[in-house]
């Protein structure tokens, strides 16, 4: 995402990134990763919880889909950090227009489940 | 992967930036639309 954040500019969208981490460790990862976009710290979870973001299950962590997807992952050479905070919490993307109103929610149905970068590109047509 | 088209309002909430800055989400989505990603941990 940081890769495209050229062409989120471009689409008039301001995306703002949410964490489990305090502000330090939020920075910390932000300068690790040299990350520009701004990052909304919620390490109590509060706004993943008003966003109706929930945890997944044991057995969705361990299904079959999901170590395949793990396995095609590391092929690619993407390998997992040492995890921190929750890994259980889910993500999701949310698009808020300018009168606050939510056109489209992702909740993710596994850790992998994420929307691609055309997808949410694309949604600058639907505003 | 299922994008759901919605239309409600969200609630506006006082968040905390790691810059240390406290912004209330309607004061950001008033000047653009906003692309809020929730992410899964720092791993």
């Amino acid at each position: 995402m940081h890769r495209a954040k050229t062409q989120f500019e471009d689409s008039n969208f301001q995306v703002v990134l949410v964490g489990l981490g305090t502000p330090d460790r939020t920075e910390a990862f932000k300068k690790q990763f040299s990350l520009t976009f701004p990052i909304i710290c919620d390490p109590e979870k509060k706004l993943y919880q008003t966003f109706g973001l929930g945890r997944v299950s044991v057995a969705s962590m361990a299904s079959p889909t999901l170590l395949l997807k793990g396995l095609k992952a590391l092929s690619r050479g993407h390998t997992p950090g040492m995890p921190r905070d929750d890994i259980m919490q889910m993500p999701g993307v949310f698009l808020i227009d300018t009168s606050g109103n939510i056109r489209y929610a992702h909740y993710s149905k596994d850790p992998s489940d994420n929307p691609s970068i055309a997808t949410l590109l694309a949604l600058k047509d639907i505003l | 992967m299922t994008l759901v088209e919605i239309y409600q309002k969200a609630v506006d909430a006082e968040v905390l930036f790691s810059d240390g800055t406290n912004y209330r989400l309607s004061e950001l989505w008033n000047i653009r639309p906003l692309l809020l990603v929730f992410l899964r941990h720092f791993g």
